[in-house]
């Protein structure tokens, strides 16, 4: 027994001998050209590519792909447009006019204008339509009449035929309409449910038209091998003349990180960013990839929510106990560079981000002046009182609850919480906690939809989104002051007033604690040198429509290649020296 | 105990190695928590994590490293150690004890039946049918469901779910030895003077079958060991943080290539675990019931 212990020992001392491969080939300076296959990854699967349900991660790659948008963000944050030639917002922030490119094509072959458009919003918006945001374009105006329906005075409930607020304006010019001015109807907008589809589509939602998926994105879909993978082709009629570069595109679905890695190695995937904790450490700590290593922008804030409605957290002092007793800087320690401890909402990507706000602080003689307010006194000593009960913390499988949840038990500990932890698959998980009374606390996790503000506050902290089942409010946090502001700063078009009422919001939640905060997170994401023109910015996820593949750097065939480091270490966990 | 039996459980060395295995765990359960003093609950930011925040390497703060919580992977060890044999014995004893009665039972049992229109059918025939039924009913699947069905996993739970679905096959066992007895001259002469049915099971098959029960006994502490290293590895079994080899298992395989040790650990000590009993076990039925194969 003792002599993996020694090679282990020796391995660990002198880091690097895990036998990561480098990189493959080398970056030259050459122009774009055309041509090649891009392989991908990933260890989630593919639920349905139509872009009005979606919502998933993945699900929006694959979406950015297939489907060209209104308008969408550039690389630096601002949104141009992009089937739109151009577009005017009015002066009053009430109409958005958009004139389209003419001659744009669908994937079939056939002219986009602005019909389509009216048609593909009508689709994702319509009552029938199971699309798990249609708030996001409640501004619209007529969207109550046509998505929700009025009763008539026989109390009936009846349905607008058409959402008023989106008129064609000619073939290719269209405006649409707002009840109120609203800061986040342009950022909503750059999400794929307002993407123009084919006629194929029509104009109600059906299942099984998302396994085909028609668009008018840089590619087409060409085969979905359901649960391995999803290979899709360039669209010869994409409206930028020359795009996309390649030719084709094979993403695999559900290969674990660990094969991710062997094939990256091998050349066999040209992309990482699902990488394990180890393979991370020893791909940052190794000179020949870090140029070409990058970290994605912090898109997604991670924390506690505590349950309002419940015991104990129905008392303040017991929340404003439990923020100050958490050391989110011990718990980010643990995955350094990918956890970044914060103590605000909205996370560094997101407008709104303030580096200087001073929210919740990690503090245990605060936090048990906090118990003691609540009647809790606790003694660390002696480790008597405190809240008598254990309570009950859910978490998703995966990493986020293995490490976050021990190390909370540990820390509350210390002020006389004892924490209960129970583990469960995602879809129990949201179904426990979209639950009215029924979790006293838990992993609370939200990425961002679009880069604004108003995505971290409105789905999960205002009282809009409480409800009996299905609540996005995990917390149950009702709070009138921050119900009011955020009503006011959807509606706020001047920037400097949005985001002081948004550090209002901020505030608030750092005085009422409905969650402790909390840790940004983020991803590494590895090409190998042939790559060229990845780009990693705030608002997309792993895109690929402008790269391009250097054919003289890249081996034509790796699989007898130079790789085989991969496999040996494979057999020798220990790697080689 | 019979010296005959003693003397050949000496000679035998893989009993005895089993033996000394088995000894070796207890003792290391028993005392390592006590020796070691660190708590397997509680992170080490200080001397368990790397400047890279993976485990520490088994050093002079941590014999055996840390894990990727940064605890002691030798306290954890020694804690999964005291969880696997208690639950190995509680389980074994539950299912020993349900095993033995129904056996015993189905095996004396002959003839009796009801009349169930033309079919005949024995209390024998009742149990066993339903031990084969029990046996060919996917295990994992039934402590899923029962797992799902408690909401929440305890070191109790996970004990009953084992002993209760676990003394199938001892029952047959122990049929099968009943039915050897039942008709031999003592058992005949004894119902001939009149004894009463409990009596004779108490006092003539239950002494008769103890040999068997023993063996069957010790090997199956090996495999409700291995059963709950199973579930806990399956993220079945006990809830975390508590330490549970299985788990160790879970927790280490995502990072085996940078911390081989936290594979290799609770890896052995399963592997030691299970040899040690079914050793002792197999050691056991050679010195107590040397006719049977």
């Amino acid at each position: 027994m003792t002599r993996p212990y020694l090679l282990a020992l020796a391995c660990t001392i002198s880091l690097g001998c895990e036998g990561i491969a480098g990189p493959i080939g080398a970056r030259r300076e050459i122009a774009p050209e055309r041509g090649g296959t891009m392989q991908l990854g990933t260890f989630s699967d593919l639920r349905n590519l139509d872009p009005a349900l979606a919502f998933d991660t993945i699900a929006q790659s694959f979406e950015q792909l297939l489907y060209a948008k209104l308008v969408d963000y550039d690389h630096e944050g601002n949104i141009v447009p992009m089937l739109a030639e151009r577009f005017e917002v009015s002066p009053d922030g009430k109409r958005y006019s958009f004139k389209l490119h003419e001659g744009i094509l669908f994937h079939d072959g056939t002219e986009l204008t602005a019909d389509d458009v009216q048609r593909s919003i009508e689709r994702t918006l319509d009552p029938e339509t199971p699309c798990p945001a249609p708030s996001f374009y409640a501004g619209i105006a007529g969207y109550t009449e046509f998505h929700d329906g009025k009763k008539d005075a026989a109390g009936k409930v009846v349905f607008a035929p058409h959402l008023a607020g989106v008129v064609v304006d000619g073939r290719y010019a269209l405006h649409i309409d707002l009840a109120a001015p609203d800061a986040t109807f342009l950022p909503a907008a750059t999400l794929p449910f307002l993407a123009p589809l084919c006629k194929s589509a029509g104009r109600k939602y059906a299942r099984e038209w998302g396994n085909k998926a028609c668009g008018a994105g840089p590619f087409r879909l060409l085969d979905w091998q359901s649960a391995r993978e999803v290979t899709l082709v360039r669209h010869e009629g994409y409206f930028r003349p020359g795009q996309p570069y390649l030719d084709k595109i094979r993403w695999f679905l559900l290969m674990p990180a660990l094969s991710q890695r062997f094939k990256f190695e091998r050349g066999e995937l040209d992309h990482i960013s699902e990488l394990t904790i180890p393979d991370l450490v020893s791909y940052r700590a190794d000179p020949r990839w870090k140029p070409f290593g990058q970290w994605e922008p912090a898109k997604a804030v991670q924390g506690v929510f505590l349950n309002n409605e419940m015991e104990p957290f129905d008392n303040v002092e017991v929340r404003r106990a439990f923020a100050a007793a958490v050391d989110w800087e011990q718990i980010a320690s643990t995955r350094p560079e990918q956890f970044i401890a914060t103590s605000q909402m909205v996370p560094p990507a997101v407008p709104g981000h303030d580096p200087s706000f001073q929210g919740q602080k990690h503090d245990v003689a605060a936090a048990l002046e906090h118990m003691k307010n609540a009647g809790l006194a606790f003694d660390p000593v002696t480790r008597t009182g405190g809240y008598p009960l254990p309570v009950r913390y859910v978490g998703p499988d995966g990493a986020a609850t293995e490490i976050v949840a021990p190390l909370l038990q540990q820390q509350l500990s210390k002020i006389g919480i004892r924490i209960e932890i129970k583990q469960l698959s995602w879809p129990s998980f949201l179904a426990q906690t979209e639950q009215r009374k029924t979790v006293q606390l838990g992993y609370g996790g939200w990425s961002m939809d679009f880069p604004d503000p108003s995505d971290f506050f409105e789905p999960i902290l205002s009282s809009d989104n409480i409800q009996d089942e299905e609540s996005q409010n995990a917390a149950f946090f009702s709070n009138l002051e921050l119900d009011a502001l955020l009503k006011k700063a959807h509606n706020e078009i001047d920037v400097g007033a949005r985001s002081a009422m948004y550090r209002r919001c901020e505030e608030i939640v750092r005085d009422q604690a409905p969650w402790a905060i909390g840790m940004d997170q983020r991803s590494f994401e590895l090409v190998q040198p042939y790559v060229h023109g990845y780009v990693v910015d705030k608002a997309h996820v792993v895109d690929v429509r402008e790269v391009w593949l250097d054919s003289k750097e890249r081996p034509r065939s790796s699989f007898f290649g130079r790789r085989s480091e991969g496999m040996l270490a494979l057999i020798r966990p220990w790697g080689k020296r | 105990m019979d010296p005959r039996a003693l003397h050949r459980f000496r000679k035998n060395r893989g009993a005895l190695i089993g033996a000394g295995i088995v000894v070796f765990l207890v003792v290391f359960a028993l005392l390592a928590p006590l020796v070691f003093g660190q708590d397997p609950l509680t992170s080490d930011f200080v001397h368990g994590q790397s400047p890279l925040a993976m485990p520490m390497p088994p050093s002079a703060y941590h014999l055996l490293g840390t894990d990727g919580l940064y605890r002691d992977e030798l306290a954890r060890l020694a804690h999964g150690a005291r969880l696997s044999l208690e639950i190995g014995f509680a389980a074994s004893a539950i299912s020993l004890v349900i095993g033995a009665l129904v056996g015993i039972v189905a095996g004396y049992s002959e003839g009796r039946a009801w009349a169930l229109g033309p079919l005949r059918i024995t209390l024998d025939d009742l149990l066993m049918r339903f031990v084969d039924i029990g046996l060919s009913f996917p295990f994992l699947l039934l402590v899923m469901a029962i797992g799902a069905a408690l909401d929440r996993t305890t070191v109790g739970t996970i004990l009953l779910v084992l002993g209760l679905t676990g003394w199938l096959g001892t029952a047959r066992v122990v049929r099968a030895k009943t039915i050897q007895i039942r008709d031999l001259d003592y058992i005949l002469a004894s119902r001939a003077l009149g004894q009463r049915t409990w009596v004779i099971l108490v006092r003539h098959i239950l002494p008769n079958v103890a040999g068997i029960l023993i063996i069957v006994g010790t090997i199956s502490i090996a495999q409700m060991i291995l059963a709950e290293s199973v579930l806990s590895y399956l993220n079945l079994g006990v809830a975390p943080p508590t330490a549970t080899w299985g788990r160790m298992l879970l927790e280490g395989q995502s990072g085996y290539m940078a911390a081989p040790w936290l594979l290799v650990a609770p890896g052995a000590a399963i592997l030691l675990a299970v040899l040690g009993f079914n050793l002792l076990g197999e050691g056991m039925r050679d010195a107590l019931d040397p006719k049977e194969p």
